[in-house]
């Protein structure tokens, strides 16, 4: 069973009062997680504005201790926050993880930041020595998990803000867009948020209208445009291939004569109207014309709840794919807990059969390089071969789920054998290993590899010995 | 019947079912790329299939069938240049059901009355093949125009009606792309069409058919044989209405949704012609 656990909270359980209360607080609060964290070794704060978490390993003893000292000082954030929090380990919490990080727990499901956060705690946690080998292997198979949702299922490809849905309309409709003019109508919060959006959809030329001139050569100057008198509209209608509206007017701005007129000059080349401003500054009738698209914010509105409906939809896939997933990795966690009852049985067999080589080896005279290499393959085969059918049946049994057998055969394998010292020095170098802060994608290697469950674990066990 | 050709089908067939299943699970992009290469498989066997019938005689010029064979290849071919840089699975799921099924009339086609039919006839054969190539090429490129038109049409229905294709899908083309892959392919295509039509009256004039039909000549005889051949009528219809279509686009700028009406029409008129000519092979038509 991991030893992963989580504590925070979310847009799930908590109001904005008390996130925007930790994250006001977030160096004083990271710096106190972390150093209480420090009992367990391990420990990484996943912080954005929609939650607050700590990863880490629950020590062997005092793990409740510790988790209600982490809950204390959230309380000490926010008089509220304890109501709020969740305390997840185990299989939860490491489900948990692969949903943030494949963006299923987020508010806009399949939004693409949230992995970018979750990778740079993972860095800031590696920089700071606190990742060992539980976070080192989860985080890892985490983001793999992660992968493969947004691969394998459309999740993140459907606009989920009205800015996104623009140019994704926009890219419908024209392809490439550079070299395709947008024409701000208005100085609006809302119309530069999408000019913004289509810029990075390297959009290139920006013409920026407005009753006052001021603002949009304000406007102009931030998207790297050009100001325009409104007398200019009509002639910049004729020019523009994708028309922002967001002015304040009561009465419609752009009129259904007069893009008619537009679109005989423009010969028919295609049009796209966002109009955004409510009261409308388009007149519905616009939309009836030829090759105009016409979106107002009901239609924007729409469409974002539809795509949102749509993600909701491919969620159901990757909660499969993480399902599947959390499977495979709990699996692995378990045959990597027989891990140093075999090495300890391995060196114990090998021990015995080099002692009987150097034993033996002066009664048979002066051997040869060759032929005393011969003796020692020998004793080793002797020892393979005998260690096999045991080390075999250790692994499946640790393979199965919530099997005694597991634990029958490890208890058989103590008794017949004297191996207590040498587990518990398997298990002190593996801590070793696991927690120095230079080493901590060691075990993510393993998560990652292709090779069958037997011999990931001669894998680990040959990392560890050469270790 | 050319010795690939079944196995040829049946990867056509293939290729055309994985593109539609690209086409409704597009984030299975191994599924597109397996269509890709059953199409790679499938054009290179016609190919073959091709090159097998001109070493026995039946080059696409010796008759309609073989035409509308290669009129089929010429067509699948356009698809993968098209979409060399983005690969469009619902123009091969269109594509492919009206190329299969021109491939498949051509070859249920009775073999006996085809070959060699209307070139023996005459003395001049450079002509009739120039005039039989150009008219299968300009077809197949009518035929790649009406393809870019049905996905133009729907993507346009669905953002006048505020549904825009979601974003899964949007590898399909931009519009402004659509339209103009329908115009540069009813520009060569016409281009073609014409060179078929000028070779077709000269090659009417220089050997007038044998039958007592009205020839080309006066005004009133020209009429007289259009109207008495359909085939022929088909033929100016068809290159009137994309010499209007073009002239429209040109000095009024006609594009879009009815551009591609117009392409739809004018493929269905090239596709008859040809059909035609296929009926009268088979002796169902008087030659």
């Amino acid at each position: 069973m991991s030893r992963l656990f989580v504590i925070g909270l979310s847009h799930r359980t908590a109001p904005v009062d008390v996130r925007e209360a930790l994250v006001k607080s977030d160096d004083s609060l990271r710096q106190q997680l972390l150093a209480a964290a420090e009992l367990c070794g391990e420990a990484m704060v996943v912080s954005t504005c929609n939650r607050y978490e700590l990863y880490g390993r629950l020590p062997d003893e005092g793990g409740e201790q510790l988790l209600a000292g982490v809950e204390s000082l959230f309380t000490r954030a926010h008089d509220n926050a304890r109501e709020h929090l969740y305390r997840l380990h185990g299989e939860p919490a490491i489900r948990h993880l692969f949903r943030v990080a494949s963006s299923l727990d987020s508010m806009v499901v399949g939004e693409p930041q949230i992995l970018g956060q979750v990778k740079q705690a993972f860095q800031l946690a590696q920089s700071a020595g606190t990742i060992g080998g539980t976070l080192g292997v989860a985080l890892p198979h985490a983001f793999l998990v992660a992968k493969r949702v947004r691969t394998e299922t459309a999740i993140g490809t459907n606009s989920a803000s009205v800015a996104s849905v623009a140019v994704s309309l926009a890219s419908q409709i024209f392809g490439q867009l550079r070299g395709h003019p947008v024409l701000l109508c208005g100085a609006g919060k809302m119309a530069e948020l999408c000019a913004r959006h289509l810029r990075e959809a390297s959009a290139d030329q920006f013409l920026v209208v407005n009753r006052t001139r001021a603002r949009a050569e304000e406007l102009a100057g931030r998207l790297h445009g050009t100001a325009h008198d409104f007398s200019e509209l009509e002639f910049l209608l004729g020019r523009a291939a994708v028309v922002l509206c967001s002015t304040g007017s009561r009465e419609p701005v752009l009129r259904a004569e007069m893009l008619a007129r537009v679109m005989k000059a423009r010969k028919g080349r295609w049009l796209l109207l966002i109009d955004i401003a409510v009261p409308r500054d388009v007149e519905p009738q616009v939309g009836e014309l030829e090759n105009v698209y016409l979106y107002d914010i009901d239609a924007l509105q729409a469409v974002v709840a539809g795509n949102l409906s749509e993600r909701q939809r491919e969620a159901a896939a990757a909660e499969q794919i993480i399902a599947g997933e959390l499977a495979r990795f709990v699996s692995r966690q378990r045959e990597g807990g027989v891990v140093p009852v075999i090495k300890a049985l391995r060196t114990y067999a090998q021990g015995v059969a080099q002692a009987e080589v150097a034993r033996l080896t002066p009664r048979l005279g002066a051997l040869g390089d060759r032929e005393r290499k011969l003796v020692q393959q020998l004793a080793e085969g002797i020892v393979n071969k005998l260690l096999h059918a045991p080390l075999t049946a250790l692994k499946r049994a640790a393979a199965e789920p919530d099997s005694p057998l597991s634990a029958d055969l490890q208890g058989a394998v103590r008794s017949l054998w004297p191996l207590d010292g040498l587990i518990a020095g398997e298990l002190a170098a593996g801590e070793s290993l696991h927690l120095g802060p230079g080493n901590p994608t060691g075990p993510a290697v393993l998560a990652d590899s292709p090779h069958p469950p037997e011999r990931r674990a001669a894998a680990q066990t040959n990392k560890t010995e050469s270790s | 019947m050319p010795p690939l050709f079944p196995l040829t089908l049946a990867v056509y067939a293939v290729a055309c079912t994985l593109y539609f299943v690209a086409v409704a699970q597009p984030q299975l992009g191994r599924v597109l790329k397996a269509a890709q290469l059953a199409l790679a498989l499938a054009y290179v066997g016609q190919a073959i299939d091709i090159a097998w019938l001109c070493l026995h005689g039946q080059h696409p010029g010796s008759s309609a069938r073989e035409a509308l064979f290669f009129a089929a290849w010429l067509m699948v071919g356009a698809f993968p240049v098209l979409t060399f840089r983005q690969p469009i699975p619902l123009l091969g799921a269109l594509l492919l059901p009206v190329a299969m099924v021109m491939n498949v009339v051509a070859r249920v086609t009775p073999s006996q009355a085809t070959p060699g039919l209307l070139l023996a006839a005459t003395g001049h054969r450079t002509l009739g093949l120039v005039h039989i190539f150009s008219a299968t090429l300009g077809i197949a490129l009518f035929g790649v125009a009406a393809a870019a038109s049905i996905v133009y049409v729907r993507s346009e229905r669905r953002l006048k009606r505020h549904r825009p294709v979601p974003g899964f899908v949007a590898q399909r083309p931009a519009l402004e792309t659509l339209d103009s892959w329908n115009r540069q392919s009813i520009f060569f295509g016409f281009l073609s069409f014409t060179i078929a039509m000028v070779t077709g009256t000269v090659w009417l004039i220089l050997s007038p058919l044998p039958t007592a039909a009205p020839t080309v000549g006066s005004l009133g005889d020209t009429a007289r044989l259009l109207l008495s051949r359909p085939q022929y009528t088909l033929s100016v219809l068809t290159w009137l209405l994309y010499a209007g279509l073009l002239g429209w686009r040109v000095a009024y700028g006609l594009r879009g949704r009815r551009a591609a009406a117009v392409t739809l029409y004018g493929f269905l008129g090239a596709l008859s012609v040809l059909l035609i000519y296929l009926l009268r092979d088979v002796r169902v038509l008087q030659p």
